[in-house]
C-alpha cells in the first residue's frame, strides 16, 4: 500500500502522530521516576500511580464521579427511553417541538446550562452537591438516550409491535417483550455514551460542585492549578485506560448483540 | 352459514377525503377472500380496521356476530401476517410461533405440541431452533404465517404476504397459503394487487376502486365478465373500446389477431383497419399496437401478429397499414357508464 500510494500514506501517517503523540507523552510522563513534568521522563517507575491511587482527593473524587455516571444514566434513560418511544411511535401533537426540547441540552452551552443548574438546585432549592450534579449530568445525557435509541427505534419495524398487539400482547408487554430487545443495542450505545460523557465532563460540574464533592476532572483541574508532578499524568493514563476498556467492551457487546440479532450464516 | 366478518357501511378518512367509503362487505365462515385492487384503493386500509389497528370513521365492524368496532387488536382473536414478515428477530422460530400462545396462558406441553404441529404445517420442522435472521424470505413467512395459524384465530388476515419474495418463491407460496387455509379451514382475508395471485386463491375476490366495491365475484365468473373499464383493464384487458351500436366492450390482447392488410374488406368477424404504431418481440410470439378510427374517435389496439412469429412480423413494419381482428367469442360487454362515485366527489 505504502508503494502504491505514497502521499496518501506519508497524510495518515502524520495523522496518526498528530493524534497519538499527545496521549504518548502523557503516558510517557506518568512513567517518571522524577518529580517534575517533564518529557521525555526521568527514568522509568510506577511510582506516581501509587501515588495517584492513594492520593485521596482522587479516590473521593473518582468514588462521586462512578456513582454520578450511574446515576444520571439511569434517570436518563429510564426518561429518554419512554420518551423517544413515544415520539417516534404515537406521534404526539408538537412531536417536532418536543423532540428539539429533549434534544437541547446538546446545543446550549454546558456553562450556561450548568450556571442555571447552580442557582437553580445549590443556591435556591439547598440541593447538597451530589444531587445537583446528578440532576445535572441527567439533563446533559438526555440528548444521547434520546437521538441514540431514537435511531434504533426509526429502523425497527413498526409492524413488529402490531404484530405483538395482533398476537394477544398488551402495551407493557409488548414495550419489553419486543421493542427494548430489538432496540437494546441501541440502548446499550447510550449507556455507554452516557457514561463516558458523564465521566469526563467538566464544564458542569465545574459548577455543580461543593468542597467537599468534587468529579474526578474537577479535582484533576484543581490539582494542576496547585501541584506541577507527573501524578496528573498517572491519572489521565488511569483514565485513559479505564475510557479504553469500556470502548472495547462496547465494541464487543454491541458486536455480539449484532451477531446474536440478526446474523447471516 | 354464518359471517365470520362483516363490515356495515364502513368509512376511513384520514382527513383527506375518503379512503374507505361505505364499504359493506361479508365474509363467511371457511372462506378465502381477496380484496383485490391498486395501490391506494383502500384495500389495506381494510384489513386493518378487520384487525383493529385502525378504528372505522364511520360504520361498524362485526367479529362472528359481535360488534368489535372499538376492540382493540389484542382483543380481537385475529391472525395476521404481514407483508415485512415482522417475526420478532430476538426470539426462535419457536418461540415466535409460540408467542401467541405465551399470551393466552396455554401451558408448556400443549404449547409445545401447537407449535411443532403448526412449524409441520408449514414445512419448517426442522428449523425451529433458527433464528429468523437465519432464514429465507420465503422460510420467514411460512413462520409468519406459522404463527398466526397457531392461535385458531377467527380469521387469517394476509397483507401483501408475498410481495417481497421473487416471482418464482411467490408462486410457490402461495400455493402453501391456500393448501394451509383450506387444511385448517380458517376464513382468511387476502389483500394483493396481484390480480393473478388473487385469481390463483381465492374463493371470491372483492375488486376494491377508490374505496368503494368496484365488483365481486368467484374469481372465473370476474375474469370471464368484468363489468365496468376499471376492472376490465385491471385484471389484463388491455383493450377497452366503443363498438359500433354494441356500446364499451373489453378484449385482451391475446384474442385480437393484427395481420398485414389486405385488399377486401374482411366479412364475418369483428375487424378494422389502422396504423401499426409499435412492434414487441415477446418469444413466443410478437405483440403489436395499432391505431384504429372508430366513430368516437382514435384508439390504440394490442394483438398478436398473426402466423409464424417470423413472417407475420416481417410484413408489418410502424407506421404502415394493418388490419386488427377481434376474436368475438373474446368480447366482453362492460357496463354503459362505470360508476364513478368517488371520482366525482372528489376531483383529482
Amino acid at each position: 500500500m505504502i508503494r502504491r500510494r505514497p502521499v496518501l500514506s506519508l497524510l495518515t501517517l502524520v495523522t496518526l502522530v498528530f493524534l497519538l503523540f499527545p496521549i504518548l507523552v502523557v503516558v510517557g510522563v506518568a512513567l517518571s521516576r522524577g518529580d517534575v513534568l517533564r518529557f521525555p521522563p526521568d527514568g522509568v517507575s510506577l511510582r506516581w500511580f501509587g501515588e495517584a491511587l492513594s492520593y485521596r482527593p482522587f479516590t473521593d473524587s473518582l468514588g462521586t464521579s462512578a456513582v454520578v455516571a450511574v446515576s444520571a444514566t439511569v434517570i436518563a434513560l429510564a426518561v429518554g427511553v419512554p420518551a423517544t418511544y413515544a415520539l417516534h411511535r404515537r406521534s404526539p401533537r408538537g412531536r417536532r417541538f418536543l423532540l428539539t426540547v429533549f434534544l437541547s441540552p446538546l446545543i446550549v452551552p454546558e456553562l450556561v446550562l450548568g450556571f442555571a443548574l447552580f442557582q437553580l438546585f445549590l443556591v435556591r432549592a439547598g440541593f447538597d452537591a451530589l444531587t445537583a450534579l446528578i440532576i445535572g449530568h441527567s439533563v446533559l445525557l438526555l440528548p444521547y438516550a434520546v437521538r441514540v435509541t431514537g435511531a434504533s427505534l426509526e429502523r425497527a419495524d413498526p409492524a413488529l409491535e402490531a404484530a405483538a398487539a395482533g398476537l394477544g400482547a398488551g402495551p407493557l408487554r409488548t414495550f419489553f417483550g419486543v421493542t427494548l430487545p430489538v432496540i437494546a443495542p441501541g440502548v446499550l450505545s447510550a449507556t455507554i455514551l452516557s457514561l463516558l460523557t458523564s465521566f469526563n465532563n467538566v464544564p458542569m460540574s465545574l459548577l455543580l460542585t461543593s468542597r467537599t464533592v468534587q468529579t474526578l476532572p474537577v479535582a484533576m483541574l484543581e490539582y494542576v492549578q496547585t501541584s506541577f508532578t507527573p501524578m496528573i499524568a498517572a491519572v489521565s493514563t488511569l483514565l485513559l485506560l479505564l475510557t479504553v476498556a469500556v470502548a472495547v467492551l462496547a465494541e464487543r457487546l454491541v458486536g455480539f448483540q449484532q451477531v446474536f440479532g440478526r446474523s447471516a450464516p | 352459514m354464518t359471517d365470520v366478518v362483516e363490515l356495515r357501511g364502513v368509512s376511513q378518512d384520514f382527513g383527506a377525503g375518503p379512503v374507505v367509503a361505505d364499504l359493506d362487505l361479508a365474509v363467511g365462515a371457511g372462506e378465502m377472500l381477496s380484496l383485490l385492487g391498486p395501490s391506494g384503493c383502500g384495500k389495506s386500509t381494510t384489513l386493518r380496521m378487520i384487525a383493529g389497528y385502525l378504528r372505522p370513521t364511520g360504520g361498524r365492524v362485526f367479529i362472528r356476530g359481535r360488534d368489535a368496532t372499538t376492540v382493540a387488536p389484542r382483543r380481537r382473536n385475529i391472525g395476521m401476517v404481514f407483508q415485512s414478515y415482522a417475526l420478532f428477530p430476538h426470539l426462535s422460530v419457536a418461540e415466535n410461533v409460540a408467542f401467541g400462545l405465551r399470551m393466552r396462558k396455554i401451558g408448556k406441553p400443549e404449547r409445545t405440541r401447537r407449535v411443532g404441529e403448526a412449524l409441520e404445517l408449514v414445512g419448517l420442522g426442522e428449523l425451529a431452533d433458527r433464528r429468523p435472521g437465519q432464514l429465507s424470505g420465503g422460510q420467514q413467512q411460512r413462520v409468519a404465517l406459522a404463527r398466526a395459524v397457531v392461535i385458531e384465530p377467527d380469521v387469517l388476515l394476509l397483507d401483501e404476504p408475498l410481495s417481497n419474495l421473487d416471482a418464482r418463491l411467490r408462486v410457490q407460496l402461495r400455493g402453501e397459503l391456500a393448501r394451509v387455509q383450506r387444511e385448517t379451514g380458517l376464513t382468511a382475508v387476502l389483500v394483493t394487487h396481484d390480480q393473478e395471485e388473487a385469481l390463483a386463491v381465492s374463493d371470491r375476490i372483492v375488486v376494491l376502486h377508490e374505496g368503494r366495491i368496484a365488483q365481486q365475484g368467484r374469481p372465473a365468473e370476474l375474469f370471464e365478465h368484468p363489468r365496468s373499464r376499471f376492472v376490465a383493464q385491471f385484471l389484463g384487458y388491455e383493450n377497452v373500446l366503443e363498438l359500433p351500436g354494441r356500446g364499451p366492450v373489453a378484449i385482451r390482447p391475446e384474442h385480437v389477431r393484427v395481420e398485414p392488410a389486405a385488399g377486401a374488406p374482411a366479412p364475418a368477424p369483428v375487424s378494422f383497419d389502422g396504423i401499426v404504431r409499435e412492434l414487441t418481440y415477446r418469444g413466443t410470439h410478437t405483440t403489436a399496437t395499432v391505431t384504429v378510427t372508430l366513430p368516437g374517435g382514435p384508439v390504440a389496439l394490442q394483438g398478436i401478429v398473426s402466423g409464424a412469429s417470423g413472417t407475420g412480423a416481417a410484413a408489418l413494419s410502424p407506421g404502415h397499414a394493418a388490419r386488427v381482428v377481434l376474436s368475438e367469442p373474446a368480447i366482453v360487454s362492460l357496463l354503459d357508464e362505470p360508476r364513478r362515485p368517488v371520482l366525482e366527489e372528489n376531483p383529482v
